[in-house]
């Protein structure tokens, strides 16, 4: 199918009113009526991939609520957004669940924040506690950032069936030590049901966004969306931002933004290995991982001031650049890790008991990883050929030659044998991109974000891609959305804890390397519906 | 004899105290095989000494854990007291006896977690239940063997196969007794069932983790006394080689320990059944042949 | 490469031990660590330029009588150094200091505390005194408004013009 083609199909279903080109996405206006049959092309026949979709307060610009559905066709590094009108009285749209089962948790996440409500499905509680009274919608404009509606502490213990055990996990810190909480349902020592029920971290940053937070210090926040992959979140937002305003990023703070990125994915990756060794009951396994992730950590400090947090990114490139001693020492930590870790990677692999244990547990088939858009390495161990550094590059990824290990058994052994080969691969980026890295600037100093401008990032974060969306506003974002990978990982988790015995759930939640934090995140950014002339038109990002 | 009340008084406060600081040991050992400094050698003794200033806490509804937790106590001191008089003073009837006591120390353990009405404790007590029950008939049928074919503790003639067979068996037996990877799935799955000791705290949990420490000093002194038996005979350097066999058995145990993972709930009894059947079965056959 | 369990024993040996007698050795740290940060209270002229940098508002400036005073808490720092970029003057210092637990709350706020500049007509607070002998030193042609709060010199500004163009009021 030619792009064209693709233009074509799409201006063929009834009640598109709009559709306009950029570079890579395509920005489609519909009506309610064509939402059903446009994600039975664009999911089902097409063949791609649901990213998110997003709610968004435009009643004082339009008097409209409105939902964006991104969608995105990997194989030709395409975007798709629908936008989709929703009465200001009485929102209510169609619900897509039924075609594209990945949509299940954003559609609630609006319904929650935004009282948009979808018909043709079971509406659930996911963002907000119960305790919430009803008909508060924390993410409408007319809802200032500082009131506190009265809740009550409700219990949430989910479901009680008699006939079957149920073994509550968490909420104190299943797997990874975060607050979210699983009930497994089991019969004798197999899980026949999970429940799942997360968002305990909603950290409210929206507050500060309305009332002190500007782009840049956005960029900040953005970073602490999550404790292990944060430069990810920094670089996917600088870059919507960019994107939105267009802004040339210097090409070595591209450089620096995919080095340090990569550097990112190696500490993460070890992290996981050595938390998936101490549940193995393999601690030793656990300290040796972490202490070769120790001179990752420490190289991370060296480049950009922290081990953790960053703070390199601004919008418009980097603030610390990577001089002639740097680069050696970048080069000497990769000669001992990669040397180190491949030594004990084998020996990991060699544990009777780790192979057992990981081989043929926690399966997600193919098919059912690609109904729910699963992503990373969850998707590159059933089968599914998806990065996005390959699929949209960003920062400096054009220059370099890398693999996208791919496994087709969906079992935990694949997920660690994705992660494993991945390291080999970055330590292989961050080489190459640092003998072509072109000199020069490494940060643009003016520009300026014009208003009402929509933009979609992506980055290829190591538990998946990262998805950010931003409508911008005046001096700060009118809405900015953050999508983690998790998010879009753990409804996978139900296919994979069925059927299997109690035993390995811990280790299968773990498998997709959840990170609760970022998946309950900041939920957004709004600014205050102050009165300015906002034209909702299409930005070309 | 009349220096046999003095040896088993030395032998006892050793194999008493000796516990915490091989714990201490199996913790720098560890700390050495992970690349890290680790704890000094007395930190057990530390943490009991901290343990038992603290107030005393009872699980909820539970005044039967109490009354366990000291049962546990006093019976496993009868127990090492009776296998170390056993060895001093060649008496196998004591030896018996203390075996006997061990395997109800092993159930007594298993026991105290249903006493909390914590569900994690009580999922981890029922998997180790299983592990128990398979290893415990193993212990009783091996140290059955034992006695039959060396009833008087003192060296053989001339050594058999049976022999290396039995050391061997009683060695895998102890090992899995004395609660270790890959078969220490009470406590496994740590997130799930966070160790049956969840329930548990201040002088409760030090008495528990005491009475712990000599259950593990208890299951690899049979092994002990078994080789003395064979080799030096009972007295005091049956006594002496029993202890120096405990020691080096707790350091051989902890650096196995440290390089290999847990095996998982349902995997773990399947293997076990597999290699003391093979073993025992050995055993019966080399005796009767007499090999 | 392959290998079996017993291989870690080799690995243990010849890494040696990794862990640090922290505090009792030196921590790990390199020389781009970012820590706490330093005003310097002889520079700092009390503009605000870091307030509004700074993400997680550790830095306040607040008014009252006479005073404005620069307010940092450390309990909220996330040491991005974002301050340090925006300063005008060179006033903010970064330290690779990390050590700041406390048991007494008060240790984590620094204040530093500038006098205000009152209005030379109508005697109204508008800046501290620093900044407007500040902008007076970097550009003299200002002299004349500089002494005045935005207002009075907006009005002022304005009767100048109608002078000028021969207006009623003069
Ligand atoms: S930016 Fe510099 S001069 Fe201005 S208030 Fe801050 S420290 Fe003082
Ligand atoms: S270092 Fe960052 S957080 Fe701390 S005061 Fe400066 S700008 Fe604020």
């Amino acid at each position: 199918m030619s792009f064209s083609d693709i233009v074509e199909r799409i201006k063929g279903v009834r009640g598109v009113t709009e559709v306009v080109t950029s570079r890579s996405a395509l920005f489609i206006t519909a009506t309610a009526d064509a939402l059903k049959p446009l994600a039975m092309e664009i999911y089902q026949i097409m063949g791609g991939f649901f990213r998110t979709c997003i709610g968004s307060d435009e009643r004082s610009i339009n008097n409209c609520f409105a939902i964006y559905y991104i969608f995105g066709l990997d194989d030709r590094g395409l975007n798709i957004v629908v936008k989709v009108y929703a009465d200001s009285k009485k929102p209510e749209l169609p619900s897509i669940s039924d075609i594209v089962p990945a949509s299940d948790w954003c559609e609630m996440e609006a319904r929650d924040l935004f009282g948009i409500e979808f018909t043709g499905r079971a509406s659930y509680r996911l963002i907000l506690p119960h305790g919430w009274p009803n008909g508060v919608h924390p993410l409408r404009k007319d809802y200032s950032y500082d009131s506190r509606p009265v809740t009550r502490a409700v219990s949430e213990r989910l479901t009680l069936v008699d006939t079957i055990s149920t073994v509550p996990i968490g909420p104190y810190h299943p797997a990874l030590h975060e607050p979210e909480y699983f009930e497994l349902y089991i019969e004798g020592e197999r899980v026949i049901d999970v429940k799942y029920r997360g968002f305990h971290v909603h950290r409210g940053i929206e507050k500060l966004g309305e009332s002190k937070l500007t782009y840049q210090q956005v960029n900040f926040i953005a970073e602490r969306i999550c404790g292990i992959c944060g430069f990810e979140h920094s670089t996917c937002y600088a870059q919507v931002v960019e994107s939105a305003a267009g802004i040339e990023v210097p090409e070595r703070a591209k450089f620096i933004r995919s080095i340090v990125l990569e550097i990112e994915r190696i500490h993460s990756h070890l992290l996981w290995v050595g938390v998936v060794a101490h549940l193995l009951g393999y601690d030793a396994g656990f300290m040796h991982t972490w202490r070769i992730r120790e001179h990752v950590m420490t190289l991370a400090e060296l480049l950009t001031g922290s081990r953790k947090m960053y703070g390199l990114n601004l919008i418009g490139g980097v603030r610390r650049d990577i001089d002639l001693s740097k680069k050696e020492k970048i080069l000497e930590v990769l000669d001992t890790i990669s040397k180190e870790y491949i030594e004990l990677a084998s020996l990991m692999v060699s544990i009777p008991q780790v192979r057992m244990r990981l081989k043929g547990s926690g399966v997600l088939y193919k098919e059912d990883a690609r109904k729910l858009s699963v992503v990373g390495p969850v998707a590159r161990a059933s089968g599914l050929r998806r990065d996005v550094r390959k699929d949209l590059p960003y920062a400096a990824y054009r220059y370099a030659s890398f693999n996208v290990p791919v496994y087709d058994d969906g079992d935990n052994f694949s997920r660690l044998m994705v992660r494993l080969d991945e390291i080999k691969e970055s330590i292989s980026i961050v080489k190459q991109l640092l003998d072509q890295m072109p000199p020069g600037p490494i940060k643009v100093e003016e520009f300026i974000v014009p208003e009402g401008v929509v933009a979609i990032s992506a980055v290829e974060a190591p538990r998946g891609e990262d998805v950010h969306f931003i409508i911008t506003g005046h001096g700060r974002p009118f809405r900015w959305r953050v999508r983690a990978p998790t998010y879009q990982n753990i409804p996978a988790l139900k296919h994979m804890l069925k059927d299997q015995p109690l035993a390995d759930a811990p280790l299968t939640i773990a498998s997709i390397d959840p990170c609760f934090s970022c998946t309950d995140r900041v939920l957004v950014i709004d600014s205050s519906g102050s009165k300015r002339t906002l034209k909702l038109g299409w930005g070309l990002g | 004899m009349t220096y046999g009340p003095v040896l088993v008084s030395i032998g006892l406060a050793s194999v008493l105290t000796l516990p915490t600081l091989l714990d201490g040991v199996e913790r720098k050992l560890k700390a050495a095989i992970q690349s890290r400094i680790g704890p000094p050698i007395h930190q057990t003794l530390l943490d009991l000494t901290k343990l038992f200033r603290k107030e005393l806490v009872l699980p909820r509804e539970s005044m039967h854990t109490l009354y366990m937790a000291f049962t546990y106590l006093s019976l496993s001191i009868v127990a090492i007291s009776s296998s170390i008089a056993s060895i001093a003073l060649g008496s196998i009837e004591l030896f018996t006896a203390s075996v006997i006591l061990l395997s109800i120390i092993q159930a007594i353990h298993i026991a105290m977690p249903f006493t909390t009405y914590n569900p994690f404790s009580i999922v981890g007590a029922s998997r180790e239940l299983v592990l128990a029950v398979i290893n415990e008939s193993a212990l009783l049928i091996t140290v059955g063997l034992a006695i039959l074919v060396n009833p008087l503790m003192s060296p053989p003639s001339s050594w058999r196969s049976t022999y290396f067979l039995l050391l061997l068996e009683l060695l895998i037996v102890s090992y899995i007794a004395s609660g270790r990877t890959p078969y220490d799935i009470a406590e496994a799955e740590p997130e799930i069932a966070s160790g049956w000791l969840i329930e548990f705290s201040g002088p409760l949990l030090g008495v528990i983790i005491y009475t712990n420490l000599l259950r593990k000093a208890m299951v690899k002194l049979i092994v002990g006394i078994v080789l003395a038996g064979l080799t030096t005979g009972y007295g005091s350097m049956g006594l002496l080689l029993s202890l120096i066999a405990m020691t080096l058995l707790w350091v051989a145990y902890t650096v196995a320990s440290t390089i290999v993972g847990r095996s998982r709930v349902d995997v773990a009894p399947k293997t076990m059944i597999f290699i003391h059947t093979t073993f025992i079965t050995l055993l019966i056959v080399t005796h009767v042949l007499g090999v | 490469m392959k290998k079996n369990p017993l291989s870690l024993l080799t690995i243990a040996s010849s890494k040696g031990r990794v862990t640090k007698r922290y505090p009792f050795e030196e921590p790990l740290m390199t020389s781009e660590f970012r820590g706490k940060i330093e005003i310097d209270e002889s520079k700092c002229i009390g503009c605000g330029a870091c307030v509004n940098a700074c993400p997680p508002n550790a830095l306040e400036l607040l008014s009252s009588s006479g005073t404005k005073t620069l307010r940092y808490f450390i309990g909220r720092c996330i040491y991005c150094w974002r301050c340090i970029d925006v300063c005008p003057v060179g006033a903010i210092k970064g330290t690779r200091e990390f050590e700041l637990a406390t048991d007494d709350v008060s240790d984590l706020y620094e204040l530093l505390i500038h006098e205000e500049a009152k209005c030379s007509v109508c005697n109204s607070p508008y800046a501290t005194v620093r900044i407007v002998r500040y902008v007076a030193t970097r550009s003299p042609s200002t002299e004349g408004y500089v002494s005045m709060d935005p207002k009075c010199r907006q009005e002022k500004f304005v009767k100048a013009i109608e002078m000028r163009f021969g207006g009623l009021s003069a």
